[in-house]
């Protein structure tokens, strides 16, 4: 059974994030890219899938500029059999659609019976290109798996929703994402790092998979405007050797400093 | 009657501290700083993700310190990841990694538990590098892929209870029986580190009926695998540190070592012994420096979150100056080190004497790093909570194992006065035979590269580090008088003038060193401009400033000193069993 795993190379959650000077984007000087987390169990399972079966290919494919390469790498290392690469050139902020078509032109090129997402990528958090995808290559979908039985043709995954689990039965191709606790992803080994250096990469331009979205103006949804929490402020000791005259400067401080009451 | 000029000589058959130590400045082999090949980068990279990642979810250094050992699935995980197999050739299922990527790897262990370090460093630095060095094509094609894989794990068995520092005086016997071609081992070995559980020794024992002119001469190594029988492991250790590593004694019971099991030939095992070691101390150095990185950043951590006095303990100046010095020494540090091992990589012939200096240097910096980050964590430094006790406790053996310092700075000194030695007759050949108990057993005909430029000059260095260049290149010319001065003075004598050996051992550490940051922070001058380079300048300066200040005292206690005094001091302690000099009493 062959699997298209879609990959996101997100910044590291431990990275500190500074927004750019155009005040709609990250500044990226300093961000460590990671494989996002929810991707690496779709991958995990697909590789699981490959191994009990003892046939069928694990693909894995990413959208974005030069440096996704290195988490296709990473992948192939794990274990994928080979990899496509959808060059964004000078395309920046493709959004959430323009993502889905790319990675749909690339599934309709090939056979598959699974294509796996995470069930969202870590920063935009938008959990829109697993289902958009399915939605273009009209394939049945099943958001946030967190079990899944491989049958004939078919599927039983097991979801997570509010407080319960829902368990949903699915016609093959189909498009899934992954959920935390779906598996234990595997750690790249030595000779998966060294194996993957000789696994192909395959180059696609944007530009030749008709994604309209790639001209920023043509783009259905754009980032305007990008900002950070606000600090927390230093916490205030008020001492307390009398507790009247500390629970008057509270009040005070309260009502003349933090304009709550 | 002027000499002939000598001939150019390649200066991968000379040595950095060698050079310095008899008073010039090695710049060719110094200079470019060693860069890092890009695919190597690569893999390294993305082997040090997937191990940080693997670390994250399963190494608790603090689980292995208390509960005394690495519970088998992280063994496991570990030969997974391919742990064990890095330095081992791809031929034989390893993944061939230079010296430089070991290294890294290396640090990155360190940097993580000291007790993973002894079971991936004594398995792959010691453990089974007598065989990739030594061994037949048909030895490592039967051991190698299974210890690659970890499915053995290897251990070195040198140490016996009357054989520390004086490894040649060992007391384990081989008895060589020709009709079965059998070697018969008995003895007993000690402290012995992955003894627990390995599979595969490489043991050193007496070739008794072997005939030769001194007694090192009649060592001989043999692999001995666990299925042999009698080789049996004693009860673990208890230890001030390395906790979760395994250090036991070891019974060898008439164990019967087939010739096949041979490591190189009969009467070579010293020899093959003080090579494995000597090709091994660079990379506990890089050890070290993952052990400095990781007390930097908890120290910097604690320094400015905690406050006392209104104020964070970082902006007092006497906790700034201690970042300073962990900082600079732990640059110093990694510069030596990847310029050692970059070394190597490029092919230097004999690197014993940068190795040891790698592992001087390294273990008594990351002790002193340790020291001053459980300074500045105040009393939670002490407790068992924070992790600065477990590294003090896990890194003082660092100065003990792998050769002493004491023993190494021997080694350093002694090697680097051979240099001039052979240059005078007088002395030149009584200090060749000693050596060899020291472990000087270098084969190469170690030459001084043909100067190019006057003595005490130095010319690659860029022009914001001049003046520390010029410095170097001055202590060394007169690190070299001195050592001619004392060869002249002491003839060969001066085999035990250790008073002596410490001082020049300690100027060419701090020489080599300070080469290494001049190298290193010169290409990044080159490579990024000297505004960028800002800081490394400023590193390059504060390290070579403290190691003018210490050359500077240990030349001038070379020329005047009160050693008399200093023996008598240490006669009276002796003569007394303790001190003695009552006062209450
Ligand atoms: C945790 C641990 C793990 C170990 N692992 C291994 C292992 O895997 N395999 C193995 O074979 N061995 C191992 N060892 C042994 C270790 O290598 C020895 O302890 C070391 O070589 C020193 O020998 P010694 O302890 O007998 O000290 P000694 O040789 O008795 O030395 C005592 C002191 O005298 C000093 N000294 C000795 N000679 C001189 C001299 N000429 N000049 C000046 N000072 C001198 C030493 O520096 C030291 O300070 C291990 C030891 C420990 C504690």
């Amino acid at each position: 059974m062959n699997s298209l795993v879609a990959i996101a190379y997100v910044p590291d959650t431990e990275s500190k994030i500074k927004v750019g000077p155009d005040g709609s984007s990250i500044d990226e000087s300093d961000v460590k890219w990671i494989v996002s987390p929810y991707d690496e169990y779709g991958l995990e399972e697909a590789l699981k899938i490959r191994e009990s079966k003892g046939a069928g290919t694990v693909t894995v494919v990413s959208v974005g500029p030069e440096r996704v390469k290195t988490g296709l790498r990473e992948c192939l290392a794990r274990g994928a059999d080979d990899a496509v690469w959808v060059d964004t050139g000078e395309t920046k902020n493709l959004d959430a659609l323009g993502v889905s078509k790319a990675l749909a032109a690339v599934a309709k090129a090939a056979t598959f019976d699974f294509f796996w997402f995470g069930q969202k990528g870590v920063g935009p958090d938008e959990s829109l290109v697993g289902p958009m995808t399915a939605e273009l290559l009209g394939l049945p979908h099943v958001a946030n798996v967190v079990h899944l039985d491989v049958g004939e043709g078919k599927v039983t995954a097991s979801r997570e929703i509010e407080g319960a689990h829902e368990i949903v039965e699915c016609s093959l191709p189909a498009i899934l994402t992954a959920q935390k606790g779906l598996n234990e992803p595997r750690y790249a080994s030595l000779k998966g790092i060294m194996g993957a250096k000789k696994k192909p990469i395959a180059e696609k331009k944007l530009a030749d998979l008709d994604v309209p979205e790639a001209d920023p103006a043509a783009a259905k949804a754009r980032w305007r405007k990008l900002s950070l929490p606000a600090p927390r402020q230093a916490v205030k000791l008020i001492p307390a050797d009398d507790p009247a005259a500390a629970a008057k400067e509270l009040v005070r401080l309260l009502r003349e400093e933090a304009k709550v009451i | 009657m002027s000499q002939p000029a000598p001939a150019p000589v390649d200066p991968l058959l000379t040595s950095p501290v060698k050079t310095l130590l008899s008073g010039d400045v090695p710049e060719d082999l110094v200079f470019p700083y060693p860069a890092i090949p890009a695919d190597e980068k690569e893999t390294v990279s993305a082997f040090l993700g997937s191990f940080r990642d693997f670390a994250k979810d399963h190494v608790d250094p603090a689980r292995f310190d208390r509960e005394h050992g690495i519970d088998a699935k992280v063994v496991r995980g570990l030969a997974d990841l391919g742990a064990f197999g890095m330095i081992i050739p791809e031929a034989y299922g390893g993944y061939g990694f230079s010296s430089s990527a070991y290294c890294r790897v290396t640090e990155e262990i360190g940097r993580t538990d000291a007790s993973l370090g002894i079971l991936i460093g004594g398995h792959q630095s010691i453990g089974l590098k007598g065989l990739i060095l030594f061994g037949t094509e048909e030895q490592k094609k039967r051991w190698l892929p299974k210890l690659a894989a970890g499915e053995m794990i290897a251990a070195f068995a040198l140490t016996e209870p009357e054989a520390g520092s004086d490894a040649a005086s060992i007391r384990t016997t081989a008895e060589y029986d020709a009709a079965t071609d059998t070697f018969v081992l008995n003895g007993s070995k000690h402290w012995i580190s992955n003894g627990g559980f390995a599979e595969f020794f490489t043991v050193f024992a007496k070739d008794v009926k072997l005939d030769a002119k001194d007694e090192h001469r009649r060592i001989t190594a043999f692999v001995v695998t666990k299925d042999l029988g009698g080789v049996e492991p004693g009860p673990e250790e208890k230890k001030l540190g390395l906790k979760g590593s395994s250090t036991v004694p070891l019974e060898l019971k008439n164990v019967r070592v087939p010739g096949s099991h041979l490591l190189g030939e009969r009467g070579q095992g010293f020899r093959i012994a003080v090579e494995i070691l000597n090709t091994g101390r660079t990379s506990l150095g890089a050890g070290c420096v993952g052990g400095s990185k990781r007390m930097i950043e908890l120290a910097a951590r604690q320094a400015t979150s905690r406050r006392q006095f209104q104020t964070r303990i970082a902006d007092f100046e006497i906790i700034r100056a201690k970042f300073a010095r962990m900082v600079v020494n732990t640059y110093a540090l990694e510069s030596m080190v990847y310029l050692t091992a970059g070394l190597v990589d490029r092919g230097l012939a004999d690197y014993s004497v940068e190795g040891a200096c790698c592992k001087i240097f390294g273990t008594e910096s990351v002790w002193q790093t340790i020291n001053d980050a459980l300074q500045i964590a105040g009393g939670n430094g002490f407790m068992e909570e924070y992790p600065y006790e477990r590294a003090l406790r896990d890194s003082r053996i660092n100065m003990i194992f792998e050769g002493t310092n004491e023993i190494l700075r021997v080694l350093v000194a002694l090697s680097g006065m051979k240099e001039i030695g052979e240059g005078l007759q007088e002395v030149g050949r009584a200090l060749k035979a000693p050596l060899s108990s020291f472990g000087i057993l270098s084969d190469y005909a170690v030459r001084r590269v043909l100067r190019t430029l006057p003595a005490g000059r130095i010319s690659r260095v860029a022009p914001a580090l001049a003046p520390e260049g010029e410095a170097v290149a001055r202590y060394a010319m007169a690190c070299g008088r001195a050592v001619e001065t004392i060869l002249r003075k002491y003839g060969k004598g001066v085999l035990t003038k250790e008073y002596h050996h410490e001082r020049l051992a300690n100027v060419g550490i701090d020489l080599y060193a300070s080469v290494a940051v001049l190298s290193r922070a010169t290409s990044s001058i080159e490579a990024k401009g000297e505004e960028k380079s800002a800081e490394e300048i400023r590193l390059a300066r504060i390290f070579i400033r403290g190691a003018r200040h210490r050359v500077v005292g240990q030349l001038k206690d070379i020329d005047r000193n009160l050693d008399p005094d200093v023996t008598a001091v240490s006669e009276t302690a002796y003569g007394a069993l303790g001190y003695a000099f009552p006062y209450w009493e």
